[in-house]
């Protein structure tokens, strides 16, 4: 199994209470992370380098997280990606959107720093 | 036509420009104040930034960085609690608590409850909206006054602050707060007041079905949203007499829509009644929606028979109705897709629709 320090984590988020919550977080979780304040520069990170996961915010001024991954899945490089949306659009149709575009996880603001560690071990496949 | 002079015209325009450019420029102004707002505060915050983020992440298991932040001089009290305020708002869990400490520790929640009487309403509004995030039940006393502020924006926020603590024995005063007001509009609107008794969960229960028999429409209206949320099934039989004899539509629709939530078979024929074309278009409307909703195939000859409706939104929604009553809906609708008219129309349509939502469902699987 992989050692936390070698999984590549991208966070994006334009709110830099979050983002830098979540990175915060998951850093001490051990994993290494990138963050990002809007959709564009986070899409430009993953081509640059493909992370093993991305926990993308759903609302982001210009490329929406919906758009970034919308962008991941139909793109070979980029598809294998695992993706978790963080957004405080809680209503069941938009937890469908986010599954139905392919995230393979969704969690909810306000949201549990330590359940957040918790749903990335899990679909990173990893015992947490 | 009136004739206008080129200069008055002239004028308007360097007038209607001028208030463009001033405009603009007051945007510009303020975005450049919050920012340098914005960066003033992370400065002075930035020893403790660290420290604040290991609270908010829960990850101060020895509470060190907690006293770190017990101990901020008063000068940065104010930068302090309102990053404590912005976190408090994104995080939930074990670290909220923490948060709240410094709030606390830095006497924010008394000073809050001081700016409560303020003669100012925006340092009311955020006094209210800092003691529902502290979530004390110590203030809802305070909290249940705001809602005769004379403020509309006060009042709002205080009905969400009484939602966030969730004691439910602030429900009967959020039901109140829906009354309408001497010029006729709720004091609080009625979205608010719902999401607040919904967040205060089954201990409103009492409250919310006293509220059913309310004098005012709005606050029967809320009662009935709220009842179908809070899976408050002894309410059940007064949601039907709403739907069945309240002289109000709005009301009845909103019984209608509750019971399609969280009614049974017995409940088809009343929703049915409401779509009688003596009715009112909304009432119909939504009752047509609750039988779909409601799922029992009871409705199916109903619904049939609303496809041929003059009301062709009436026709569409039970269509749609009737594709989520399951195989019967489903072929009532096709045999009806056959026929001619507005009717067979409606349901060719209704038919259409739902091949086009299974294939997508069927694409996306």
């Amino acid at each position: 199994m992989t050692a936390p320090d070698q999984i590549d984590i991208v966070v994006a988020d334009d709110d830099e209470d979050i983002r830098s919550l979540v990175e915060f977080k998951l850093s001490q979780a051990g994993y290494r992370v990138r963050s990002f304040a809007d959709g564009a520069s986070a899409l430009d990170a993953l081509r640059e380098r493909l992370p093993d996961l991305a926990v993308l915010d759903v609302m982001m001024p210009g490329l929406s997280g919906i758009d970034v991954l919308r962008v991941v899945r139909s793109e070979k490089g980029l598809a294998p990606l695992k993706v978790i949306l963080l957004t405080a659009r809680s209503r069941d149709s938009d937890v469908d959107d986010g599954f139905s575009t392919g995230a393979n996880d969704y969690v909810i603001k306000p949201f549990s720093p330590r359940e957040l560690v918790h749903r990335v071990s899990a679909v990173l496949g990893r015992t947490s | 036509m009136i004739p206008v002079s080129p200069a008055l015209l002239a004028g308007v325009g360097i007038v209607l420009l001028a208030s463009c450019v001033g405009l603009a420029l007051l945007t510009v102004v303020t975005k450049v104040h919050r920012a340098r707002r914005a960066a003033s505060r992370e400065r002075q915050l930035a020893p403790v930034r660290m420290a604040l983020m290991a609270v908010a992440a829960g990850e101060d298991p020895d509470g060190v960085q907690l006293e770190q932040l017990y101990a901020v001089p008063p000068r940065l009290r104010d930068e302090l609690q309102t990053a404590v305020v912005a976190l408090i708002t994104k995080v939930r869990g074990a670290p909220v608590d923490d948060l709240v400490s410094i709030l606390r520790h830095h006497e924010a929640t008394n000073r809050a409850e001081r700016r409560l009487t303020s003669r100012r309403v925006v340092p009311r509004a955020r006094a209210a909206r800092l003691l529902g995030l502290v979530g004390d039940t110590a203030y809802v006393p305070s909290l249940v006054r705001l809602l005769e502020d004379p403020s509309a924006e006060v009042r709002i926020v205080a009905a969400r602050a009484l939602g966030a603590v969730g004691d439910p024995r602030a429900a009967a005063a959020v039901l109140r707060s829906v009354r309408s007001s001497d010029q006729g509009r709720p004091r609080v609107p009625a979205t608010v007041a719902a999401d607040a008794l919904i967040a205060m969960g089954l201990g409103a229960a009492a409250a919310v079905v006293e509220a059913l028999e309310d004098r005012d429409p709005g606050v029967r209206n809320v009662a009935a949203t709220v009842t179908s949320h809070s899976l408050l099934r002894p309410a059940a039989a007064q949601l039907r007499r709403l739907l069945g004899t309240d002289p109000d539509p709005v009301v009845r629709a909103g019984a209608a829509r509750a019971i399609g939530r969280m009614g049974g078979p017995d409940d088809v024929p009343a929703l049915l009644a409401a779509t009688a074309a003596s009715e009112a278009v909304g009432l119909r409307r939504t009752a047509a929606q609750a039988l779909g909703e409601l799922g029992h195939r009871g409705a199916v000859p109903g619904l049939v028979h609303l496809l041929g409706d003059g009301d062709r939104r009436l026709a569409e929604v039970s269509g749609q109705s009737l594709g989520r009553l399951g195989p019967p809906g489903l072929d009532a609708l096709r045999t009806a897709a056959e026929g001619a008219g507005l009717a067979g129309r409606a349901a060719h349509t209704a038919v259409a629709l739902h091949a086009l939502r299974t294939g997508v469902e069927e694409a996306v699987r």
